[in-house]
């Protein structure tokens, strides 16, 4: 369906433009991906759901990468930026195991 | 996964226990549950195995990060500058106590031998060298304590470091002669004659001493004692006898100077 | 609840469920739109350039690694070297205080016995009770006989040592096993150190005996006559407090212990 066409686009996209990351970006690259897979499989678990809403899904993902993204750069200049993003890495990890056994629920029924 | 029961539990009877459970499921291992399970049981004990392998060989660190390896480098590095810190710290503390030992231990051998010298003079230890055997024969039994006192005396004053009478009285500084029934009587022993004195020294020196003019062979050899001395040098004169060391009573150091 | 309780439970966003309250319900679910899909193409931007530019750090990392772990090892193996060096030279000074230790303990024993050794040879200064005689030639001397020889000196000493005395000096001269008392032209010589009238002879010993041990011997004897028939000088007085000094000289040139080098 759409959301999938969208991601093989988007991947396509990035195999043949390859952009150069700015040098400042590149470590907050990671979490961004860690919060952003967050996000997406919150939607997929919405969409199995039936609650699925487009908003809310692009509110999630920004907020989602922003907030990450956000959180790592302050413990950079706190001194904790190891500890700080450790933390974030350690709640998304859960929240993504959590929100895929829910997918897995409903797909095979286990 | 739970195992199917082989038999309907009874109603009446309390729920099976876990460990009936188990030795059901010993009795019958061919269910698919246990399969699965021993296929999956099988999965991770393989991986667990070979994980722990690769983490036992020289090769532990393939599965580290960079950020891990670069810590683990600024412990060595720590680790490495602490250890250099204590050793120099260690090395000094030894050059100083190998110094203090030294000079301890040099300074312990010159007390050895100025002991060893001590000793020779106190009489309390056998002594050896070239010197002198002067033998004294007194026919007569004229020869009495001034005559040896006085060859005494000229062989000290010939240089004689140690002398010995009749191979069985060691003279030190506090040694006397006495006037006995049958010879002289020296530090409380009686000898007779002929006496022997054994002196080390400079044998040509002492030799000598005894043989001027007017000195001991001639009192010795005078017509008024008749008796007779005969003079051997030799390379090697042993002294064997010794003293008891002894302990001054009233005498004492005196520090102060 | 517990913090992992929460999060799991709270894993999906509530704004889902608030949404979908919202909605007049018999809705059927809402199909991802428009927005999803510019959602999902940045998604799968994002993850193609994470994954690419790992994939390009890779070689670098790579040899980053190895060069790492490289110098690890070699860091390793230099801390191990240096802690072995660390005991090497602990158990030098271990074993340096253990030769401390015994040079002092043998040192102090030594100086024990050294010092008592050199009282009685004459090496160490020494105080004490004992006698103090002062001889000298018979006033308007004109024989030998009426002067005091090496000889009289030497029946002094004799009778001394005969009586007792530990320790003896002639005019600050202490005898020893090596003095000689001779006679060189007019002058007398003790340690082969001329010596000069009156001659003072002190001697250290029992204050109560010595005297009297010294009257019974012969060269005591002796004395009492040349001082009474001859008018040599003789006096005695019994002293509560002797000072004598150490001998020079006492070095060996000759004499060794049997079986050893000096």
């Amino acid at each position: 369906m759409i959301a999938g066409l969208g991601l093989l686009l988007g991947v396509v996209l990035g195999l043949l433009l390859q952009p150069q990351v700015p040098l400042w970006m590149e470590p907050y690259l990671p979490i961004a991906v860690v919060a952003a897979l967050d996000a997406v499989f919150g939607a997929l678990r919405a969409f199995l759901d039936g609650i699925f809403d487009d908003k809310v899904f692009v509110v999630s993902f920004v907020s989602n990468v922003l907030i990450a993204a956000l959180i790592v750069y302050l413990g950079d200049k706190l001194g904790v930026g190891g500890q700080l993003s450790t933390g974030v890495i350690v709640v998304l990890g859960i929240r993504i195991f959590s929100n895929v056994a829910a997918i897995r629920r409903h797909l095979f029924h286990a | 996964m739970t195992e199917q029961k082989p038999t309907a539990p009874d109603p009446e009877e309390p729920p099976p226990s876990g460990r009936a459970r188990l030795l059901a499921a010993l009795r019958r291992p061919w269910s698919r549950g246990q399969v699965t399970a021993a296929v999956l049981l099988a999965v991770v004990g393989f991986g667990s195995v070979v994980q722990v392998r690769a983490n036992e060989g020289s090769d532990r660190y393939v599965g580290m990060r960079q950020g891990d390896l670069i810590q683990l480098l600024n412990s060595l590095s720590t680790a490495s500058q602490r250890a250099e810190n204590e050793i120099a710290k260690l090395q000094q503390t030894r050059s100083t106590l190998r110094n203090d030992t030294d000079s301890r231990r040099a300074a312990l051998e010159r007390a050895r031998q100025q002991a060893n010298t001590l000793g020779i003079l106190a009489g309390t230890l056998p002594a050896q060298g070239p010197g002198v055997r002067a033998t004294i024969t007194d026919p007569n039994g004229k020869v009495g304590t001034d005559l040896m006192l006085n060859g005494i005396e000229e062989l000290r004053d010939a240089g004689a470091e140690v002398i010995e009478i009749n191979d069985s009285v060691r003279v030190i500084a506090q040694t006397s002669f006495k006037d006995g029934l049958r010879g002289i009587i020296v530090d409380g022993h009686q000898l007779s004659p002929p006496y022997t004195i054994d002196a080390i020294g400079n044998p040509h020196t002492l030799a000598q001493a005894m043989a001027f003019t007017g000195g001991f062979i001639d009192e010795i050899e005078s017509p008024a004692i008749g008796g007779k001395v005969v003079v051997a040098q030799s390379q090697s004169i042993e002294i064997a006898s010794v003293r008891q060391p002894a302990q001054a009573d009233y005498a004492r150091p005196a520090h102060s100077g | 609840m517990g913090l992992l309780n929460y999060i799991t439970a709270h894993s999906l966003d509530e704004d889902y469920a608030h949404v979908s309250a919202q909605r007049s319900s018999g809705d059927h679910p809402v199909r991802p739109g428009s927005a999803a899909l510019v959602v999902m193409l940045l998604f799968g931007l994002m993850v193609t350039i994470a994954g690419i530019r790992t994939a390009h750090n890779a070689p670098v990392s790579q040899t980053n690694h190895a060069q790492l772990v490289t110098q690890i090892k070699a860091r390793s193996a230099k801390v191990d070297a240096r802690r072995r060096q660390i005991e090497a030279v602990q158990a030098d000074i271990g074993t340096l205080q253990a030769q401390y230790s015994q040079a002092t303990a043998e040192g102090q024993s030594l100086s024990t016995q050294l010092s008592r050794l050199g009282v009685r040879v004459g090496s160490v200064p020494v105080h004490g009770p004992g006698l103090r005689i002062v001889v000298d030639d018979a006033p308007d001397a004109t024989s030998s006989q009426q002067r005091v020889q090496d000889v009289d000196l030497q029946v002094l000493v004799n009778a001394l040592w005969q009586a007792g005395a530990e320790a003896i000096a002639i005019n600050g001269q202490r005898l020893t096993s090596r003095s000689a008392i001779r006679e060189a032209g007019s002058a007398i010589t003790v340690n082969f150190h001329s010596v000069d009238r009156p001659y003072v002879v002190s001697a250290i010993g029992n204050p109560n005996q010595l005297p009297a041990r010294f009257a019974d011997t012969r060269g005591g004897a002796t004395w009492f006559d040349l001082h009474a028939a001859l008018g040599l000088r003789f006096d005695m007085t019994p002293e509560e407090s002797l000072t004598l000094p150490a001998a020079n000289r006492l070095s060996l040139h000759f004499a060794t212990t049997p079986g050893r080098l000096r």
